[in-house]
């Protein structure tokens, strides 16, 4: 999407001014998230979700800004909410599909994806990850044999809802795992639809003919339908798979992507892909990258860690270099924060303007800082080259001189970043 | 004020408002005669509810007068009015041929005090302007009808620059 | 007018480098008492620093950070330093070799006072 004429922006305003139910909230969201301004595309999706709640377009870029705020729970959500309204519906078929891969749940990661795949035969994420399952499966089958196998159970066309816990054979090396319950059968709805939404409609018969012809509007199969298979993914080693957190995986030279797979190539039971992992862009990459697919353009320095050099020292909370639209560059909050890093600088850009406009009036010059004491902890905001903002935040009890020293640091840190980037 | 001169002061005054509008962060400005002629408008989308603004701010204006006159006073300085989201103030602005008054309604993004700081610099600008030094005012009520419905297609027909 | 009110400006505009004092209503950004040396425009510093603290405290909400209670603005020629006291904010406007920390402590004193005043009215 290009980015958004202010004539249609105005005119998306107006008509939604005009009439709360009309549809043009759906433009006027992607418009503003396209400028950076999610916390706005949210308010809009959530209001028009109100008066369309089965829109299936507003649930999926719903499902999107959660995700890219970092809340995969309700990005989930949204996209479970969007395959009941649409069961064939791509984007959630492939989001749910690397929701339950994250989670370890690699059976539903399958399903999910395989359905994807067959929707748009040509997605290199969703082929990748189907590779790198097909690869963990086929490394699981190929394991050295105990001398008392398991025995093999096939899918019963009713699961039993009561969890199973399958114990190992002994020497098998793979410690006892509870298995989250079955899945209900279709005749038991899932969960109650949120507050406010329309109850899910009914599920469809499974379809039980094997050649399943790719479709728009596949349903959902439960796992009844699907080809009878043994299933092994009770006794699967722990998949550590990596969510973003901007830690650099232990010798690579850059930090995980979103929905790295990583872990299973370096999971216990999985032999290292023999021509290695390739190099991978160090800048944020878009969603659902993976470290199989080589990305292009030059390999950048991890952005959050810009200042990990800081972190984790005394009383500082996080380090975050903005542009001047208050979009985040650089940087980090602790863990505890790091959801509001973006909302943060979204809302500091607004102070900046105030500031400015003070010391433009008061005739004070250029502003060099500013100072903020909140209820739990000091903000420290100084322009940064480029007309970036490097923002500073430390514990309330850090001494105001240390802050500023800090931020000193910072940005010198901050410089040749900021030169580059904002 | 006569139609003739209602051209080159329209053109002249926009920038000014704009200026103001822009620091103040108010949503709608106007500048009327003292007999309702509208000078410059932002923000109004139809010209109903200017001529209907521009009507009653007049009659305000008229009326707070008078009560200054009558509590011998002088002259008010301002005039406002909060409401639960939205404010209203009012004020002249003094030039050599006439008062002229001014009308804006804010809400919180802005205030009080930053309408009132900024009308401050846009009445110093607006008092200093020389074209305001020689408009010709009305003669007749035919003439007067006349400048006034050219004043407000002026003011509705510019491109309006509604960016706050 | 409340004593508390006076004495608040009257101290922190006898700090050394202070060129205006004020406390302001932070909702119609006007003055409700203040002390300015000459040409020191006290509508503007009110109306200003106003602006900036609540655009401020969204920034501080946003965060969850919890309340902002003050905000020191430094430029080239000169500082600015608010501290909040609920609908009130205590303001001073400094030259460039004020002295900051005793700024800091004399506004914060005076800003926990108008909220004591705050808390004692209600």
């Amino acid at each position: 999407m290009k980015t958004p004429a202010p004539a249609d922006l105005h005119r998306w305003s107006e008509e939604l001014a005009r009439n709360p139910a009309s549809l043009a909230f759906l433009p006027l969201a992607r418009a503003y998230r396209r400028l950076g301004r999610r916390d706005l595309a949210l308010q809009l999706c959530l209001r028009g979700l109100e008066q369309h709640p089965t829109h299936v377009e507003a649930h999926t870029l719903l499902a999107l800004l959660y995700f890219e705020a970092g809340e995969r729970a309700k990005a989930a959500d949204e996209w479970a909410t969007v395959l009941r309204l649409k069961p064939g519906n791509f984007e959630a078929l492939r989001g749910m599909g690397f929701r339950h891969l994250e989670q370890g749940d690699i059976t539903r990661a399958r399903q999910h994806l395989e359905r994807a795949a067959l929707i748009r035969p040509d997605d290199a994420t969703v082929q990748e990850a189907l590779r790198l399952i097909r690869q963990r499966e086929a490394a699981w089958a190929a394991r050295p044999q105990p001398a008392a196998p398991p025995q093999a159970r096939p899918r019963s066309r009713a699961p039993s809802p009561v969890a199973r816990v399958v114990a190992p054979a002994p020497g098998s090396g793979f410690a006892e795992r509870p298995r989250p319950p079955a899945p209900r059968p279709p005749s038991q709805a899932s969960a109650q639809p949120p507050a406010g939404r329309p109850a899910p409609p009914p599920p469809r018969p499974p379809q039980t003919s094997p050649g399943r012809a790719p479709a728009a509007n596949l349903p959902f199969e439960p796992l009844a339908a699907a080809p009878p298979v043994e299933r092994h993914d009770e006794n699967l080693p722990e998949i550590e798979l990596e969510p973003w957190a901007g830690e650099p995986a232990p010798g690579s030279p850059v930090g995980p992507e979103p929905w790295s797979v990583t872990g299973l190539q370096t999971a216990r039971a999985v032999p290292p892909a023999p021509e290695g992992p390739p190099a991978r862009s160090a800048a944020r990459p878009p969603a659902f990258e993976f470290a199989g697919v080589a990305p292009a353009g030059p390999v950048l320095p991890d952005p959050t860690g810009l200042f990990e050099s800081l972190m984790g020292h005394g009383p500082i909370l996080g380090v975050l270099l903005l542009d001047r639209r208050g979009l985040v560059l650089a940087g980090r909050l602790q863990e505890s924060r790091a959801g509001v890093a973006e909302d943060l600088g979204a809302m500091l850009g607004g102070a900046i303007d105030e500031a400015l406009r003070a010391v433009k009036h008061l005739e004070l010059g250029n502003w060099r800082g500013l100072l903020l004491e909140c209820e739990t902890a000091m903000l420290h905001v100084a322009p940064a080259p480029g007309q970036a903002l490097l923002v500073v935040a430390a514990r309330r009890e850090a001494p105001t001189g240390w802050i500023v020293r800090t931020a000193g640091h910072a940005a010198t840190l901050a410089g040749p970043f900021a030169e580059v980037y904002s | 004020m006569r139609g003739t001169d209602l051209p080159r002061l329209v053109a002249v005054l926009r920038d000014p408002i704009e200026t103001f509008v822009r620091d103040s962060r108010v949503r709608v400005s106007l500048l009327i005669t003292g007999s309702g002629q509208i000078l410059a408008q932002h923000g109004f989308t139809s010209s109903y509810e200017v001529m209907n603004v521009a009507s009653l701010a007049a009659a305000a204006h008229a009326a707070s007068r008078a009560l200054a006159q009558l509590l011998h006073v002088g002259r008010w300085l301002h005039l406002h009015h909060a409401g639960t989201n939205q404010e209203i103030f009012l004020a002249t602005l003094e030039t050599p041929v006439e008062k002229l008054i001014f009308v804006t309604i804010f809400d919180t993004e802005s205030s009080l005090g930053l309408v009132q700081y900024f009308f401050g610099q846009l009445s110093d600008r607006v008092g200093a302007m020389p074209e305001l030094s020689y408009a010709e005012r009305s003669a007749d009520q035919k003439t007067f009808e006349a400048d006034l419905e050219a004043g407000l297609d002026r003011v509705l027909t510019q491109q309006p620059r509604n960016e706050v | 007018m409340s004593d508390i009110f006076r004495d608040s400006v009257l101290r922190l505009s006898h700090v050394p480098g202070v060129s205006g004092a004020l406390i302001v209503d932070v909702s119609a950004g006007v003055p409700v008492i203040e002390e300015l040396k000459p040409h020191t425009d006290g509508t503007a510093i009110a109306a200003l620093a106003a602006a900036l603290f609540r655009r401020t405290v969204q920034a501080s909400d946003t965060a969850g950070f919890g309340g902002l209670g003050s905000l020191q603005l430094s430029a080239d020629h000169g500082q600015m330093f608010i501290a909040g006291a609920n609908d009130l904010l205590v303001v001073a406007l400094l030259e460039d070799d004020a002295q900051i920390g005793r700024v800091r402590m004399e506004a914060n004193r005076a800003a926990r006072a108008l909220r004591g005043l705050d808390e004692a009215n209600a």
